[in-house]
C-alpha cells in the first residue's frame, strides 16, 4: 500500500510539470501582455518612444523579455517553495488572492455537494427498488431534462424572474452579502449570506441530480441481485433492512469514489456561475486573470486546481481499496 | 385471443426511427434558415422590443432586431461551431490513441502523460484560455474546444487499442510478418471506428454548450453575428427589464438542438455497440 501510493505521487509530478508548461506556453503567447495593455489603458498611446521605454522596463521587471522557457522554469522553481509570486493587478501575493476565494468556492461546492448527494441517493434507491415502475420512469425523465439545461441559461432565468423586481423580487442578484449588514450579529450575517447562496447552489446542484442518481440506481441493481441478497431476504429479514444495510451499503463503495472525483469538476464549473452571480471565488478569480493577463494568478489557479484533480483521482484509487477489501492496489499498477 | 396482425418495430427500427426523426428535424432547422433573409437582422428602431406575437414571431431585441430570424441564424452557427469542433477533437483523439498503440512505449507514456494532464485541467478555464490566446471567433472557438475536449475519446481509443494489442488475431498478423502499419490500417482502425463515429456524435452536444459558454462569458463569437451564447449574454443586459423572450427562446433553441445530438448519439451507440447492436 505504501510503495503504491509513493508510486503513484511520483506519477503526478510530470503530469503536473506538463500541465503547468503548456499553460505557461498558451499564457505567453496571447497576443498583448498585461504591461503593454495596462499602459495602452493608462496614457492612450502606444508607439511612442517613451512608452517603448516604460514598456521595457516593466517587462524587464516581471520577466517577460526572457524567452518562455527561462520564464517557465523560474515559475517552476519558485512554485515548489510555494512562492506563488505577486499578482499584476495589486501587487498582492498570489496566495492572500487565492486565500480569499478559495474559502467561498470551496463552502459554495461543499453545500452544494452536500444538497446533491442527499437528494439523489434516495432517489437512486427509490427508483431501483420500484424498478421500471411510473416513479422511476418520470424520475429519470424529469432528472435528465434537468441535466441537459445549460448552467448559464437557467442562471439567467432564474435572475430575471426570481431576483430581477420586474417579477418577484425574492432573492438578491448577486454578491455574497448584502452591503447594508456589515456590523451586523452572526445570525443575521449567516442568514444574509445563505439567502444569497440560495440560486448559485440551485444553479450549480440541479444539473448533478441526474448522474449521480442513476448511478446510484445502477449499483443498487447490480448489488440486489447478488445471492447474498436473496439470503437475506429468505432469513426472514425485513424489506428495509435488506434494502438498507445489505444492499446499500454495498452499492456505497462507487459513490464514495465518485466523491472524490467530482470536488475539482464543482471547483472548475464555478467559472461561469460564479461570474453570472458575482460571487469573488476561484472562478471569478481566474475568469478575471485571464481578461487581465495576469500570468501569476493564472499559473497559480491552474497548477492547483489540476493538483485537486490528480489528488481526487488518487483519493478515489485508494478510497476504493479502503472500502472494498477485494481489491489490492498493488496488483492494479 | 392474443395475435398481433403488424408485428411491433424491434429496438433496432425504433433507433433508426428515432435518427430519422432528428435528421428530419435538422433538416427542417437549415431549410428554415435558407428561407429567412437578413432583412431580420437590421436594426429597425421603430420595433424595440416588440414583445412575441405582436408583429413577430418571437419579439425583437432592443436594436429591433427580430429574435426568429437571429435564433435560427444563432442555431446554425452553433452546429457549424459544433460540427468543425467535434470532427477536429475526434480527429485528435483517434491519432493519439493510434499513436499511442503504435509507436511504441515510449510515445505511449508521453500520450499517456497529455491526457492525464489535459483531464486534469478544468475544461473551462483550459477554453477560456486557448480561445482568448487566439482572439476568439470562430477559428478561436473551435480550437479551443478541440484542444479540450480531445482527451476523454482517447483516453477510450488508446485503452480498446491497448486491449486489442493482446488479441489473437493481431498477434498471429505480427507473426505472419504483418508490419504494425499494415495492422494498424487493417484491423485496429476498423475496429475502433464506431468509438469514432459514436465519440464524434456525443462531443456534438459538449461542443455546442460550451462554444455557447464561453460567447456568453465574452471570449468566443463577436456580437456582429447573431450566436446563442452572443443572444443570452445580451439579454444579461436586460435582466431586470422583464423583456423575458431575450432570455427564454434562445437557451430554449439551444437546449432543443443539444437534446437532437443527444438522442442521434445514443441510438446510434446502441446501433453501433457490438453488445447491443443485436436485440
Amino acid at each position: 500500500m505504501k510503495r503504491y501510493i509513493l508510486k503513484r505521487l511520483f506519477l503526478l509530478v510530470p503530469t503536473l510539470i506538463g500541465i503547468t508548461l503548456i499553460t505557461y506556453m498558451i499564457v505567453r503567447f496571447t497576443p498583448g501582455d498585461y504591461t503593454s495593455l495596462r499602459l495602452d489603458m493608462q496614457m492612450g498611446l502606444k508607439t511612442t518612444a517613451a512608452s517603448k521605454e516604460i514598456l521595457d522596463q516593466e517587462r524587464r521587471l516581471y520577466g517577460l523579455d526572457k524567452p518562455w522557457y527561462i520564464g517557465y522554469m523560474d515559475w517552476l522553481g519558485k512554485f515548489c517553495t510555494l512562492d506563488f509570486g505577486t499578482s499584476r493587478k495589486d501587487g498582492r501575493p498570489v496566495s492572500e488572492r487565492i486565500g480569499d476565494a478559495l474559502p467561498i468556492t470551496l463552502a459554495l461546492n461543499l453545500i452544494t455537494m452536500l444538497i446533491v448527494y442527499v437528494i439523489s441517493i434516495p432517489l437512486g434507491i427509490a427508483a431501483s427498488v420500484k424498478k421500471d415502475s411510473l416513479f422511476d420512469r418520470v424520475s429519470s425523465l424529469a432528472l435528465f431534462i434537468l441535466y441537459s439545461l445549460p448552467t448559464f441559461w437557467i442562471a439567467l432565468l432564474l435572475l430575471m424572474f426570481l431576483s430581477s423586481g420586474e417579477y418577484l423580487n425574492l432573492f438578491p442578484l448577486g454578491g455574497i452579502t448584502s452591503d447594508t449588514m456589515t456590523g451586523a450579529g452572526f445570525f443575521p450575517l449567516a442568514g444574509d449570506a445563505a439567502w444569497h447562496l440560495v440560486l448559485p447552489v440551485i444553479t450549480l446542484t440541479y444539473g448533478s441530480f441526474a448522474f449521480l442518481s442513476r448511478y446510484t440506481r445502477a449499483n443498487m441493481l447490480e448489488v440486489i441481485n447478488q445471492q447474498y441478497i436473496t439470503t437475506a431476504r429468505s432469513k426472514g429479514l425485513s424489506e428495509p433492512r435488506v434494502i438498507m444495510v445489505h444492499a446499500f451499503r454495498n452499492s456505497l463503495i462507487p459513490l464514495i469514489t465518485l466523491m472524490a472525483t467530482l470536488l475539482p469538476g464543482l471547483l472548475g464549473g464555478s467559472v461561469i456561475v460564479e461570474s453570472i452571480f458575482s460571487i469573488p471565488g476561484m472562478g471569478m478569480l481566474a475568469f478575471e486573470a485571464i481578461l487581465a493577463r495576469d500570468i501569476p494568478v493564472i499559473m497559480a489557479i491552474e497548477a492547483i486546481s489540476a493538483l485537486l484533480t490528480l489528488g481526487g483521482i488518487l483519493i478515489a484509487d485508494l478510497s476504493y481499496a479502503l472500502v472494498d477489501p477485494r481489491i489490492r492496489l498493488e496488483t492494479k499498477i | 385471443m392474443n395475435i398481433r396482425l403488424v408485428s411491433l418495430p424491434n429496438p433496432r427500427q425504433k433507433s433508426a426511427a428515432s435518427i430519422t426523426a432528428c435528421l428530419i428535424l435538422l433538416c427542417s432547422l437549415f431549410i428554415l434558415n435558407a428561407m429567412i433573409d437578413e432583412t431580420g437582422l437590421g436594426t429597425d428602431l421603430g420595433r424595440r422590443y416588440l414583445a412575441p406575437g405582436h408583429g413577430s414571431i418571437l419579439g425583437t431585441d432592443w436594436l429591433g432586431r427580430d429574435m426568429f430570424t437571429r435564433i435560427t441564424k444563432g442555431l446554425c452557427m452553433s452546429f457549424h461551431i459544433g460540427i468543425m469542433s467535434a470532427i477536429g477533437s475526434s480527429l485528435i483523439a483517434v491519432i493519439m490513441g493510434l499513436a499511442a498503440a503504435v509507436f511504441g512505449k515510449k510515445v505511449d507514456a508521453i500520450v499517456a502523460l497529455l491526457i492525464d494532464a489535459f483531464l486534469s485541467v478544468p475544461h473551462i478555464v483550459l477554453l477560456i484560455l486557448v480561445s482568448f490566446t487566439l482572439g476568439g471567433g470562430f477559428k478561436g472557438i473551435v480550437i479551443a474546444v478541440c484542444v479540450s475536449h480531445w482527451s476523454r475519446l482517447a483516453r477510450i481509443i488508446r485503452a480498446e487499442i491497448l486491449q486489442l494489442k493482446g488479441s489473437d488475431y493481431i498477434m498471429m498478423s505480427y507473426r505472419l510478418g504483418r508490419s504494425r502499419r499494415w495492422i494498424m490500417a487493417h484491423h485496429m482502425l476498423p475496429h475502433v471506428s464506431s468509438q469514432f463515429l459514436i465519440g464524434l456524435i456525443l462531443m456534438f452536444p459538449h461542443a455546442i454548450l460550451h462554444a455557447a459558454g464561453l460567447s456568453f462569458l465574452g471570449f468566443g463569437m463577436t456580437p456582429d453575428r447573431p450566436c446563442i451564447g452572443v443572444l443570452l449574454s445580451e439579454s444579461m443586459r436586460h435582466i431586470s427589464t422583464g423583456y423575458w423572450w431575450l432570455a427564454l427562446f434562445p437557451g430554449a433553441a439551444l437546449v432543443a438542438l443539444v437534446k437532437i445530438f443527444d438522442v442521434i448519439g445514443e441510438n446510434a451507440s446502441r446501433m453501433l455497440n457490438p453488445r447491443t447492436k443485436q436485440e
